[in-house]
């Protein structure tokens, strides 16, 4: 066996060695044909690399072009921009703009006044729930002229709830609030006719904390209705026919007119001031300084207003009202709010009302704005002369403004001083949330 | 307290605070009520926080985030 193998192994040698001599011979012809080889690949591949070249600048301006369609598509998805022939509502103009606009604002409402405790679910009369419609057309010389009309949509609302009105409590469910006609020129200022804020209107009002949805000056629009108690059972005044007394009628911040059908003036902005001033239906007339301006990172807002009520408050000869607030770096902000009333009668003293608020915004996340606040406040003279009101309250609002969101709670007590009187304190709690559509 | 003389020491406040700030210059910005309808996007109607039904919608004026009364 072995033999036999040791003779394979030596003819496989052999072989070898002749092959090898073989090749050695004729080596010159074998070389010039590997070189015209290697030449003709030479020549392909670059042939092949011109053509990638080629199919790569191709590739990329394709790609130059998907991405530009792309944010033209991104931009009408995200801009409403599609055709007109889309839209129910068109118009023959081009500078013409008509919205729908609204929001929704409900919460459950507790409430506490030592006699009887209750819960509601209300319609926050804050920033009460509406719906408008807003349009303007740009004419010529920088003429804006424009038209707005808005409802408020209220059930059951927390101004109007209280220990014997627990549902449907607010008797007019649709409200006119704006219905008005607007002139506007960034020189000559802003001309309006019809209902809307008076010039004085939102004077006492003025606040940056971020939580006017869950308190703020005008603190009777939350539970205002609800009754005081002094140790008479509510059910015998109510069939005695004996008066009652609500937390709206010993308080009140005397924020100007409210809304009026009014002719009203706005001069333009001048370093952050303005004047306004308005004629209003039932005799009624007031003006207002108003004041906003930003300082690097400090905003500052503030007002104050005179009027003659007329009609609309026929005891009332003068009213007053002022506010200003800033909000600092940080998220720290500073509210005060002040007003008062000359009454007709000379023989009492006249009512007045005093605001103060402090408060602090951060992000517990990118998505929301966090508001805290505290705020304390009293009104004196305005029902009886010697009445004196204290309220307090400390307040939170979560503002998810990417989805026009917010939810909120706050907490306010009230105490009532009286002569001959010993009222319970009435303390209210709520949470709630507004939605923007 | 008088509501006259609330009036003027308020009045007085808030005029010394906005000339006193002035001196400093400061820039334009325009206070929106928290109250009203609030800037900034809307849950169903998205970034522009309004319907838009005919023509396109009318720029925010202001930066806040936060509108008036009842």
């Amino acid at each position: 066996m072995k033999v036999k193998q040791y003779a394979r192994i030596a003819a496989g040698a052999a072989f070898v060695v002749l092959l090898a001599g073989q090749v050695q011979a004729s080596g010159g012809s074998a070389m010039g044909a590997s070189e015209s080889m290697l030449q003709e690949l030479k020549r392909m591949i670059e042939q092949q690399q011109a053509q990638l070249d080629k199919q790569a600048a191709e590739i990329s301006a394709l790609k130059e072009q998907l991405v530009g369609n792309s944010e033209v598509i991104a931009t009408k998805a995200d801009k409403g921009a599609v055709d007109n022939t889309d839209k129910m509502v068109t118009s023959s103009l081009s500078n013409v703009n008509l919205s729908l606009y609204g929001h929704i604002n409900k919460a459950a409402m507790y409430v506490n006044n030592g006699d009887t405790s209750k819960w509601y679910v209300v319609d926050n009369i804050n920033s009460q729930t509406r719906l408008g419609l807003r349009a303007n057309v740009e004419t010529m010389s920088s003429w804006n002229i424009g038209g707005r009309i808005e409802y408020g949509i209220v059930s059951n609302g927390s101004s109007d709830v209280n220990q014997f009105n627990t549902r449907d409590a607010t008797s007019t469910n649709f409200k006119l609030r704006w219905a008005e006609v607007s002139f506007k020129n960034d020189q000559y200022g802003k001309l309006s006719l019809g209902k809307g804020d008076s010039a004085s209107n939102n004077s006492a009002e003025v606040d940056l904390s971020g939580t006017t949805v869950a308190s703020y000056a005008g603190y009777s629009d939350m539970a205002g209705s609800s009754l005081w108690y002094d140790g008479i059972p509510l059910s015998s005044l109510e069939n005695l026919g004996l008066p009652t007394l609500t937390i709206g009628n010993v308080h009140n911040d005397f924020d100007g007119l409210s809304r009026t059908d009014r002719l009203r003036y706005d001069t333009p902005s001048f370093a952050g001031f303005s004047v306004a001033a308005s004629a209003n239906s039932g005799d009624a007339f007031d003006t207002a300084l108003w004041y906003n301006r930003k300082f690097g990172e400090t905003k500052l807002a503030g007002a104050i207003a005179w009027a003659n009520p007329g009609d609309i408050k026929p005891l009332v000869d003068n009213q007053y009202s002022g506010s200003i607030s800033a909000m600092f770096p940080m998220g720290f902000n500073a509210t005060f709010s002040a007003g008062g009333q000359d009454l007709e009668i000379s023989d009492r003293d006249d009512p007045t009302n005093w605001y103060a608020k402090l408060g602090y915004q951060t992000k517990f996340y990118d998505a929301a704005v966090t508001s805290f606040s505290i705020d304390y406040g009293e009104t004196r003279d305005l029902a009886q002369e010697n009445d004196k009101l204290q309220s307090w309250a400390v307040a939170a609002v979560h503002n998810l403004s990417d989805w026009g969101t917010e939810v909120y709670m706050a907490y306010r007590g009230h105490q009532l001083d009286r002569d001959g009187r010993d009222f319970d304190d009435i303390h209210v709690f709520w949470t709630g949330a507004r939605v923007k559509f | 307290m008088n509501p006259k003389r609330i009036f003027i020491y308020l009045q007085a406040v808030i005029m010394a605070a906005c000339l006193a700030l002035n001196g400093c210059g400061g820039e334009d910005w325009t206070y929106q009520s928290d109250r009203e309808l609030k800037p900034g996007p809307g849950l169903f109607s998205g970034e522009d926080g309004e319907f838009n039904i005919i023509g396109q919608p009318e720029k925010e004026e202001n930066d806040q985030d936060g509108e008036s009364g009842e």
